[in-house]
């Protein structure tokens, strides 16, 4: 008996799997352990007449027993007898008994795997064994008479030789003799396609037509394709017109979150050092970047002599992902200005562990730094340096420009104070351009175009609402 | 010279460590663990493997955009974990599991417990674990790349996710290669939760990430990492509870 | 609830997963220690301790090129499917390495590249999303009930709130979603972000003292 590990059922030494939770038993590896019958050697033609225990242990993928499940001092088994007899602890408790007894058929061998098409079978799947002839799967599936004596109902001998019983004989499964090729159709749709795997692999004979699944219906019907291509479409032509957004729906509302963000760099004192730390990648541009274009106008507009209180910045660029440099690079160009002094420090591969290094004695000292903005791709980026450099540098004023996704998970940051400020995707940039920097750019193009989207979407939803319940009533 | 942030960041750090290695060693020698709460899903991704042998393919296990240098370094790490489990159900069973990672470094460690896992069976592991880029959006390209070709039908998602999320677990409208509905997705990253509740069968929300360990192994250090968290919890909920009412009462 | 016994999955307990242990443990402390304290030498080795980490995560980047391009010679070799597309990246990748050796990260030729190949790649793809964010608001976002007329009625009073059509609204709309993020939006972003930021310690503990372990 071998005690499972994980739910201590008693399991007969033949088996290599829990029977009660499937957990692979421990192997007992005593030498005084009986070695398991040697059926396999007995006559090749019996194991190759196992029909189900080969096929079972072929589908499981075993294709031998692991090294770990041969005891050292058995007879290794015959070099060309299939490895059926292993397969046999694999099977479940209840088809234990469905094993037959290794008698020898006179079934001359077959090699009917010839004639099936193996080449659709995943690289995976182990090297096809040669497999039973029908007969010999007819006659195992069919029940064993000395065991499952209650399945026949012919009485076999004596007076009542012949005579049927109650219920008809008939074997569980039809099984047609010999091979049915797989019909060839056109070819399988993508979901049928493990369907059709396990029919091939179930054998010529169960199967003699293709499995067609139900095709899924697709998600969504066609109000809502109409509605996708509307969202796509009526932005684009709204913007062909120049004046007609902001004249349907007007300017964006101030937010709080975005005031406060104006409100820190003003208060930028009149010589400062500004880091900008460009961690977001080409993917969220389009939300990001319209932030960042509008703050350095903003600093560019700080810098030049018409400002109330003109300054001299020194921007310094860094970055934590490595797109970052050229997009730094990329915005510095589209709105340079020779009032700034822009360094670019590069990539910092390492994540946290590269800010660590700015705040180092050693390195680039972050003390004469006036303010840290954070371009950023996700909450993370942004949170990694609220922990890792805000939270060793109390005085310094952190803002943020990030994703309209991160606004939620960020909101905490900015009601602590450890964030002074947050531009939240389009609209955020869209509020700072009107009520802050005062330079119309990408954001206010975009909002709109944002606007006229999300109301679509909302559309969407109502249209979607609609129709289930529509649906509801009518069944 | 020790500021006051640091001391406290050290001294709660201490008491972890300390409360920590107590818990492990009581459950470890007193062999007594703790009752865990049912969580939904995770009891049956054990269950996920043998589907993927139901439908004859592949195992997937998507370790996200995070990284093991980064502040997703414990979720990535879980899903590392949850790999370990995984790996262990599927090769019991001789199915594949696929690993697909945008952290050079996670993926040879996903590499190194598939071929302890598949051990003797031939594979290559490196085929079994793959990095598939660096940049989350090109990650999820790949690997919805990937998926597709690959017809990938059984995906778990845990680790760190942006919104790349949405290419590995949700089908375009119409498509004609599908992309199954994840299986289980874990991760803790905000922004992402409510994608992963509305498209994955079993969504395993927030930090419910980092009991997952507990879960599926029940290893002692698991567990206490469980039991910990908890503890940890009630000592935030009664700190803020304090300063409130401190703060209700003007003491600061 | 008895924890199962995992004698044969413990790989060799040597003094060697015992060492990387001891040096893991001993290296978080050290760095710890350089965080929260302002001893010259203690900073000093904590700087040199995580430059080391950047050296480490640069090689990880290349360990990662290195992966990608064996997968992909190993699909073109065999002929997989879809091997056409693996030529594609190991000659594109072979070219910008050599431009990037040549003209420098930033130079002219990567630039170029960015601007114009993964730039609007990247932002196309990422637009997709939108078609699928559509989709799911299709397929899920249904109102059976109290709850999800709320879910649905604040997703649409915090996405119109922040555009012009919240300006329209008037201030009570707009004090509604400001207040919409900072009271239950708020509470649950703290709850999450507080519980997250336990797991992440105590995985980290849980990574140090059972390093033989690793990451299983």
């Amino acid at each position: 008996m071998i005690e499972c590990p994980n739910c201590g059922f008693e399991n007969p030494t033949s088996r290599a799997f829990c029977a009660i939770c499937g957990e692979r038993l421990p192997q007992q590896a005593a030498p005084d352990a009986p070695p398991p019958e040697p059926l396999v050697a007995e006559a090749p033609e019996a194991a190759a007449g196992e029909g189900d225990v080969a096929g079972v242990e072929w589908l499981l993928g075993e294709g031998e027993p692991p090294p770990a499940r041969a005891a050292p001092d058995l007879p290794p088994p015959e070099p060309d007898a299939p490895p059926a007899q292993a397969g046999n602890t694999f099977l479940p408790a209840w088809l234990q008994g469905m094993a037959p007894e290794p008698e020898p058929v006179a079934v001359p061998p077959s090699d009917w795997t010839d004639a099936l098409d193996f080449s659709g079978l995943p690289d995976w799947s182990p090297e096809p064994v040669p497999a039973p002839p029908a007969q010999a799967v007819e006659r195992a599936r069919a029940p064993e008479p000395d065991r499952a004596p209650t399945f026949s109902t012919e009485m076999g001998a004596g007076l009542l030789a012949g005579v049927q019983g109650l219920i008809p004989q008939r074997p569980a499964l039809q099984l047609r003799p010999g091979t049915v090729p797989f019909p060839q159709g056109p070819e399988p749709a993508p979901d049928g396609e493990a369907a059709d795997l396990f029919a091939r692999i179930a054998g010529g004979g169960v199967m003699p037509e293709a499995v067609v699944l139900p095709k899924a219906a697709p998600r969504g019907a066609s109000l809502s394709h109409l509605l996708l291509l509307l969202a796509v479409v009526v932005p684009l032509l709204l913007q062909l017109v120049p004046g007609l957004n902001a004249a349907i729906f007007g300017a964006p509302p101030p937010l709080r979150s975005a005031a406060a963000y104006a409100a820190t760099v003003e208060a930028l004192p009149a010589e400062a050092t500004v880091l900008l730390a460009f961690d977001y990648e080409g993917g969220m541009r389009d939300e990001v970047e319209p932030g960042v274009v509008a703050t350095i106008k903003h600093l560019r507009a700080l810098g030049t002599a018409m400002a109330a209180s003109p300054r001299t910045l020194n921007l310094v660029a860094v970055s934590l992902s490595p797109q970052g440099t050229a997009l730094a690079e990329r915005v510095w160009a589209e709105s340079a200005s020779p009032t700034l002094t822009w360094t670019n420090l590069g990539f910092l591969p390492g994540g946290p562990i590269a800010l660590r290094t700015l705040l180092a004695p050693a390195g680039t000292s972050l003390n004469d730094v006036s303010l840290l903005i954070v371009f950023g791709n996700e909450t993370a980026d942004v949170q990694r340096w609220i922990e890792q450099v805000g939270s060793q540098l109390p005085g310094l004023p952190v803002l943020a420009v990030a994703p309209a996704a991160a606004e939620t998970a960020l909101m905490p940051y900015l009601a602590s104070g450890q964030l002074d400020g947050l531009l939240a995707g389009v609209p955020g940039a869209a509020t700072y351009e009107v009520n802050g920097s005062s330079q119309l750019g990408a954001g206010w193009r975009r909002i709109h175009a944002i606007t006229t989207g999300a109301l679509l979407v909302l559309g969407v939803i109502v249209a979607a609402n609609l129709r289930a319940s529509r649906r509801e009533r009518a069944s | 010279m020790l500021s006051l942030y640091s001391l406290v960041a050290l001294a709660s750090l201490l008491t972890f460590a300390i409360a920590f290695l107590l818990i492990y060693l009581r459950i470890e020698r007193g062999g007594r663990a703790p009752t865990l709460r049912p969580l939904t899903g995770i009891a049956s991704l054990r269950a996920v493997a043998d589907q993927a042998i139901e439908e004859g393919q592949a195992l997937h296990l998507a370790l996200g955009s995070g990284s093991l240098s980064d502040l997703t370094a414990a979720e990535t790490a879980m899903g590392l974990v949850v790999l370990d489990s995984i790996a262990e159900q599927a090769n019991r069973t001789g199915q594949s599991a696929i690993v697909t990672t945008a952290d050079p470094v996670s993926q040879l460690l996903a590499a190194d417990q598939l071929r302890q896992q598949q051990a003797g069976r031939g594979e290559n592991p490196l085929t079994g674990a793959r990095f598939v880029a660096p940049q989350p959006a090109a990650y999820g390209a790949g690997t919805r790349g990937m998926m597709q070709r690959e017809r990938l039908g059984v995906s778990v998602l845990v680790g760190h996710f942006g919104e790349e999320y949405l290419f590995l677990a949700e089908e375009r409208p119409g498509g004609s290669l599908p992309i199954h509905q994840p299986e289980l997705a874990a991760t803790a990253q905000v922004e992402t939760l409510p994608l992963v509740y509305l498209t994955a069968k079993r969504p395993v929300l927030g930090e419910e990430i980092f009991a997952l360990g507990a879960y599926l192994t029940r290893w002692p250090s698991h567990l206490a990492g469980v039991v910990l968290q908890d503890l940890g919890r009630i000592i935030v909920i009664v700190a803020i509870v304090v300063g409130i009412v401190l703060r209700a009462a003007g003491a600061f | 609830m008895q924890p199962p016994a995992d004698s044969t999955r413990e790989q060799g307990g040597g003094s060697g997963p015992l060492l990387a242990t001891v040096v893991a443990v001993s290296i978080g402390i050290l760095v710890l220690l350089d965080m929260a304290t302002d001893l010259p030498f203690l900073n000093a080795l904590g700087a040199l301790l995580v430059e080391y980490g950047l050296i480490i995560a640069a090689f990880a980047l290349l360990l990662g090129l290195l992966n990608v391009l064996s997968v992909h010679s190993r699909k073109v070799r065999l002929r997989e499917e879809g091997w056409p597309y693996s030529t594609i990246l190991i000659v594109t990748t072979v070219i910008l390495v050599m431009l990037g050796l040549l003209t420098g990260p930033s130079g002219g030729a990567i630039a170029w590249a960015l601007n114009n190949v993964l730039l609007p790649l990247q932002a196309a793809f990422f637009s997709l999303l939108a078609f699928f964010l559509v989709s799911i608001a299709y397929r899920a976002l249904r109102v059976t009930s109290f709850e999800s007329l709320l879910l649905v009625g604040s997703a649409a009073l915090v996405i119109l709130g922040a555009t012009p059509i919240g300006a329209l609204l008037g201030p009570f709309f707009l004090n509604l979603r400001e207040g919409l993020l900072a009271i239950p939006a708020m509470a649950g972003a703290r709850g999450l972000l507080l519980g997250i930021a336990l797991g992440t310690i105590i995985t980290g503990l849980r990574l140090i003292f059972d390093g033989r372990r690793y990451f299983r």
